[in-house]
């Protein structure tokens, strides 16, 4: 365990910039945009001007609450986001910066075994970076709610009630937290191919893992239309964007607008989250990925020779 | 109870084939190394001494039988390398780092690294623990490196070429720290190098491997009695060569012989005798080998 939670410190500052950096300057970008444009009473976009308080402040306690649930959902998209596209990056790399900077050699000169390297590079994409960009996604949504109410109250605006309900946070926070951890067992096969791509290229790891599965999609696509005549779209690209659509996250958002949240009733995103463990293309993906992550292994026990 | 020999390092048949079995990096070698000794392992460019030094540290997959401090290091890297520490080469530390990270590292992924041995090392020297890797200098990277194996309580140490593109300071006090500070009976080191002259001193042991096979392996007395030189007076050269030296050499007009297992006393009559240096015992043994080998 010692040896783990050393890895991942390792990773943590040699990828800072992707665990705290970028969703730091997110955070920093909203925050900023938000006590912007309340304190130059400009920004209609946004609404958060004394008239478009006002217009919250008039309206019933059900719909302040669902407003208050949508700005706290939108202050996670651009965090979630970029958490996908990072997270691809960071696995594409994992495995090749190390062989590119021939670091591999000191790295295999300490006893960690290859598989607790890569283990350690899965547990920064499927816990530790998700975690990172959900804390920094809450203590955002802390500060732009406490921006706003405190503005609200300035203005004689009272929006403690509809926007400070312990329910909405907490209900949010758990619900994006487990999300986020799904999500990334759900995306488990793309990662390993990842993982793998980056375990043996010899240059661009990200081109190549996206090369293959193209090229390969375009055989199957001609041999398909050879055969039956049916074509049916770029079928990798389809399957990859029915993936990322079947993913918790869209659901999350989904989840977090659902006004049972702002009653208090927590479970029921929960519950429909977990169902997930129980819907078969989850651990499909699973058992597609295990061989990929052996074969991650394999190549790099072979990285040195 | 094991009556052998305590080898630290033993290889039956040691082979690494390459391209369905083509090119042979090595060649079914055969090794016993015991604990205690500093070996060197000398051979040309693709001579395959790098590959015999990756199969021992299991970064390369062989054929043939290898035993390193009694484990397999195909199957066993990890636990193998808590008893044994190598330098491939220098600056394979990440440039990225600093070296009060990479220290920290090593103490949390090494049991046997002692902190304060590490950072006493580091204390002689100019490396600073907030610098970052990538601007320290080749020599201070190679101190630093120096400074975590040498806090490593091994059993064996591994150097590949440790000291390549080093000046000539750090190469003597890369050596001399070796040997006053780190090596005991306890220790084995083996050390691959084209620099052999700093390092035949401090050798008990020496290997030559040429085209994946061994051309020598003996212990520094062993060649000491066996192999003498010879500066042949011009007078003497027939007599000279009817004792079948193994090399011949022409150093500033005069004839210089290698001979093996000839008595000295038969020798010295023909001029002044001489230990073989280890870089002319290991040109003559290459040119002799590669003699053989040619059809």
């Amino acid at each position: 365990m010692k040896k783990l939670i050393t890895l991942i410190k390792k990773e943590c500052i040699e990828n800072r910039g992707s665990v705290l950096w970028i969703p730091l300057a997110i955070s920093t970008l909203l925050i900023v945009a938000v006590i912007g444009s309340v304190a130059w009473h400009g920004d209609v976009s946004i609404n958060l001007n004394g008239e478009g308080m006002n217009a919250i402040a008039q309206m019933d306690l059900e719909t302040r609450q669902q407003i208050a649930a949508a700005i706290l959902a939108a202050l996670s998209i651009p965090f979630f986001l970029t958490l996908s596209v990072v997270v691809i990056f960071f696995l594409a790399h994992a495995l090749f910066d190390e062989r590119k900077d021939r670091s591999i050699l000191f790295w295999k000169s300490l006893p960690i075994s290859d598989r607790l390297t890569i283990g350690s590079k899965l547990v920064m994409a499927l816990v530790v970076m998700p975690v990172a960009y959900w804390l920094l996604v809450l203590i955002t949504q802390l500060i732009v709610l406490s921006t706003v109410s405190f503005y609200g109250l300035t203005e004689g605006i009272n929006l403690w009630s509809s926007l400070w309900q312990p329910g909405l946070v907490i209900g949010h926070a758990m619900t994006s937290l487990t999300a986020l951890l799904i999500h990334g067992f759900w995306m488990l096969p793309i990662y390993a191919w990842l993982l793998f791509c980056s375990s043996w290229a010899p240059r661009s790891p990200l081109m190549i893992a996206i090369a293959i599965v193209a090229i390969a999609g375009l055989g199957l696509s001609a041999w398909r239309v050879a055969n039956t005549g049916e074509w049916r779209g770029f079928e990798p690209m389809l399957w990859l964007g029915q993936r990322i659509s079947d993913s918790p996250l869209p659901l999350n958002f989904q989840l977090n607008l659902d006004p049972s949240l702002t009653v208090g009733n927590n479970a029921k995103p929960l519950v429909e989250l977990m169902a997930y463990f129980s819907s078969a293309g989850l651990w499909l993906g699973v058992l597609v990925s295990l061989p990929l992550l052996a074969g991650a292994v394999y190549m790099r026990q072979r990285a040195t020779a | 109870m094991n009556t052998h020999v305590n080898n630290v390092i033993e290889a039956h048949g040691l082979s690494r084939h390459y391209q369905r079995g083509q090119i042979k990096a090595l060649d079914g070698i055969d090794l016993a190394i015991p604990q205690g000794r500093i070996v060197g392992l000398i051979g040309p460019n693709g001579s395959g001494k790098t590959t015999a030094l990756k199969a021992i540290l299991g970064l390369t997959p062989y054929q043939g039988d290898l035993k390193v401090l009694g484990l397999d290091p195909g199957h066993a890297r990890d636990r193998l390398m808590e008893r044994v520490c190598f330098i491939a080469d220098v600056a394979t530390l990440p440039r990225w780092a600093k070296v009060k990270q990479i220290i920290d590292w090593t103490e949390g992924l090494h049991p046997k690294f002692d902190r304060r041995v590490c950072l006493d090392y580091l204390s002689h020297s100019n490396v600073r623990l907030d610098a970052k890797v990538g601007n320290l200098s080749r020599g201070m990277v190679v101190q630093l490196h120096l400074a975590l194996v040498m806090a490593i309580d091994a059993e064996i140490l591994v150097l590949d070429e440790p000291t390549l593109g080093l000046d000539l300071l750090f190469r003597k006090q890369f050596y001399s720290n070796l040997i006053n500070d780190y090596f005991n009976a306890n220790r084995t080191i083996v050390i691959t190098t084209h620099q052999v002259e700093e390092v035949e001193h401090i050798l008990t042991d020496l290997i030559f491997i040429d085209q994946g096979r061994l051309v020598l392996n003996a212990s520094m007395d062993d060649v000491m009695n066996d192999y003498i030189e010879v500066r042949v007076s011009p007078d003497d050269l027939a007599k000279a060569r009817a004792l079948s030296p193994i090399h011949e050499r022409a150093v500033l007009g005069q004839t210089v012989m290698l001979f093996k297992n000839q008595p000295k006393e038969a020798l010295s009559p023909l001029g002044p005798t001489q230990t073989p240096t280890v870089s002319d015992l290991f040109v003559a043994l290459m040119s002799q080998s590669r003699t053989e080998i040619k059809p």
